[in-house]
């Protein structure tokens, strides 16, 4: 179900989250609006939010505060009709190893309630889409680690999902897998889908993302087009510098 | 229902391909039941390697070694025929472990048994009545004290037998008359019976009470897998994604119940195949279900609920495989431990046997023993699958508040 052309596809206002028996917020305040067809990068080091954001956002865990709109779907209120509308791709490969891709993909397209006929075509489609007819039918857990990603993906689009939440799809590939994976996710983009993109490698969101957000300790530090981002600051020359001075992790740009 | 199926038919061919999980699953308590009985066999009808050194070499000695030769679970040697002629060699030969027990039977025996009985016939008993020969018997250290003192009562019986035998034939002989040498007739006599309803005795074979324990114990191990799975499917974030579908959770966690409710069935009909056609081979009584087959199902569909749902708890409160893979095993043990598998309940200790009431595995195993030595009916067992139910859900209880409080 995609969003209304007018419609924006995520809206986050005044969103927060403490941990129970925690002493502080792990996220506070965030705001966001992500539009139909955007690549949308969240970036932050280890324990900026980055996670908690998309637990929230995903429906796993609920906020302390604020809202989440999901094509216009309080998410919070309705979180089992979002889940229609969204999916997550962990970072982890989270397939069945001992099924096969095409069996991993059946399955999770019929927990997603697509039914036999538009199931298969929309297999056929997704494993043409990554180029994986050739290993449809070996068990996951045999595929090479950048196979394995790829149905990793594939898995999580099969019922058209208005916003894809992609957690470092990359983590632990070589460049030219790496590089044909960013191919077909912006492809995915051109086909309408929305993702939030989140990621360790700046240049990987400065190539597909057309929008970031920097975060950290919970906190929003920036946020924009990354063109405008980098240009806006005299200092930096990519996002990557742009990332340290705002985090402050490094301030010599 | 189409989204159960598809996690039925998902958890299936998951185990189907663990072919390391099979076989723990299926080999592993066939080969414990078949272990067990044919143990346990030889311990209720033991064969025993009895050296007898025949030092008489006269009537009492034939007399002896016939005796315990006609016994079905002795087998007797003569020390001659094996070269064993002083009874520090044939104390050696129990030493080395070669014989449970020899019999020394000393020279004169005969001649000896023979003069008391002229005595006794001719009324000259000896008043003290401390004259005796001394029969030794020299046992293994190894075994053990029940039998020890069976062996003896055996012994002693032959050797009563015999001299009653000896005085009525001397008596006859030198006074043609029978004196009263029978013993009294008790007064009360014991009627051994089994408290079952079946109407008539049933003798609980090793093999009757091992199988159902050993397949309980089996069905109890399917938590391992199921909690491997959990952990799996938790670390590598399937979980996570699954969570996030418009599925309700419960679909999973039936889907995964149901599946290894089925396997827990196969694995019960694979031990009840080798119980009733492998065991004759081995010599070994078959496994028989007299008793209603429906009952059998409901405890053993009660018990891989609760089986399956323990293991959820288990994936779900452990941090990692190593912590599951020891706890779980570990706790399955003592269960089967406290429940009687190993032990029966009646042989512990008073404290123990209370404790025992707490083990799922001695509510599944006292279910299985109503309907198979019992003769009890359907409704018998029903309190016990309600005990095994409601452990499953308390297991299942346990793991959803640990999976909503758990970061």
């Amino acid at each position: 179900m995609p969003a209304d052309n007018d419609q924006s596809v995520l809206e986050v206002s005044g969103l927060g989250k403490r941990y129970p028996g925690g002493s502080k917020d792990v996220l506070n305040d965030l705001n966001l609006r992500v539009e139909k067809g955007e690549i949308f990068g969240l970036l932050g080091s280890n324990g900026a939010g980055k996670t908690t954001t998309i637990s929230i956002l995903s429906t796993l865990i609920k906020p302390t505060r604020g809202s989440v709109r999901i094509c216009g779907v309080d998410a919070l209120k309705h979180p089992v009709k979002v889940r229609r509308l969204i999916s997550l791709i962990p970072q982890e490969i989270a397939l069945f190893p001992k099924l096969t891709g095409r069996e991993n993909m059946r399955y999770f397209g019929t927990l997603y309630g697509l039914k036999k006929k538009a199931l298969g075509l929309k297999i056929s489609e997704t494993l043409a889409l990554f180029d994986l007819d050739d290993f449809a039918d070996e068990l996951a857990g045999k595929c090479s680690g950048g196979i394995q990603r790829r149905f990793n993906i594939a898995c999580g689009i099969l019922h058209d999902p208005a916003l894809i939440f992609l957690d470092e799809p990359t983590v632990g590939m070589d460049v030219p897998s790496r590089n044909a994976l960013l191919a077909r996710i912006q492809q995915l983009s051109l086909k309408g889908s929305t993702l939030i993109y989140t990621t360790h490698y700046m240049e990987e969101a400065e190539k597909i993302c057309s929008r970031v957000l920097i975060m950290d300790k919970g906190i929003c530090l920036a946020q924009g087009a990354t063109r405008d981002l980098i240009s806006g600051n005299d200092k930096c020359r990519d996002l990557n510098e742009l990332f340290l001075t705002a985090t402050g992790k490094e301030t010599n740009c | 229902m189409g989204l159960l199926a598809a996690t039925l038919k998902k958890e299936l061919l998951l185990l189907i391909r663990d072919r390391v999980g099979l076989v723990l699953l299926f080999v592993m308590p066939a080969v414990l039941v078949t272990i067990v009985c044919l143990v346990q066999e030889k311990v209720l009808n033991p064969t025993t390697h009895v050296l007898v050194l025949d030092n008489d070499k006269n009537e009492i000695g034939k007399i002896i070694f016939k005796g315990l030769k006609a016994s079905d679970n002795i087998i007797a040697v003569n020390g001659k025929d094996i070269g064993c002629d002083t009874e520090a060699a044939a104390k050696s030969l129990v030493n080395k472990g070669q014989y449970q027990f020899s019999i020394i039977i000393p020279r004169g025996s005969t001649r000896f048994a023979f003069d008391k009985a002229r005595q006794f016939a001719l009324g000259q008993t000896d008043p003290s009545g401390t004259d005796s020969r001394q029969i030794t018997v020299y046992f293994d250290p190894s075994v053990q004290g029940g039998f020890r003192a069976a062996v003896l009562s055996s012994i002693s019986k032959v050797l009563l037998c015999l001299e009653y035998e000896i005085k009525l034939r001397q008596a006859l002989l030198l006074t043609d008359r029978l004196p009263d040498t029978s013993p009294p007739a008790p007064w009360f006599d014991i009627k051994e019976a089994w408290a079952t309803e079946f109407g008539f005795i049933k003798m609980p074979t090793s093999v009757q009470q091992n199988v159902p324990a050993w397949a309980l114990f089996g069905i109890f191990f399917i938590c391992v897998p199921i909690a491997g799975s959990m952990i799996q499917e938790r670390d590598n974030k399937t979980l996570a994604r699954l969570k996030t579908m418009p599925v309700p959770g419960f679909i999973f966690i039936f889907g995964k119940i149901a599946a290894y409710i089925c396997v827990c069935l196969i694995q019960f009909f694979f031990v009840f195949f080798i119980g009733k056609f492998v065991f004759p081979l081995l010599g070994l009584p078959a496994f028989v279900i007299e008793g209603p087959w429906l009952a059998v199902l409901i405890i053993i569909a009660a018990c891989a609920v609760a089986a399956a749902n323990y293991g959820l708890m288990l994936g779900q409160v452990a941090g990692s495989y190593e912590q599951a893979f020891v706890i779980g095993p570990t706790t399955i043990v003592i269960a089967a431990a406290l429940g009687g598998i190993i032990v029966p309940v009646y042989l512990m200790p008073e404290p123990m046997q209370f404790i025992s009431h707490l083990s799922p595995l001695a509510w599944a195993l006292d279910a299985f023993y109503d309907i198979l030595l019992r003769g009890k009916q359907i409704k018998d067992v029903l309190p016990e699958a309600g005990y095994l139910l409601v452990f499953g859900f308390a297991a299942s209880g346990i793991s959803h508040i640990s999976f909503k409080y758990k970061k």
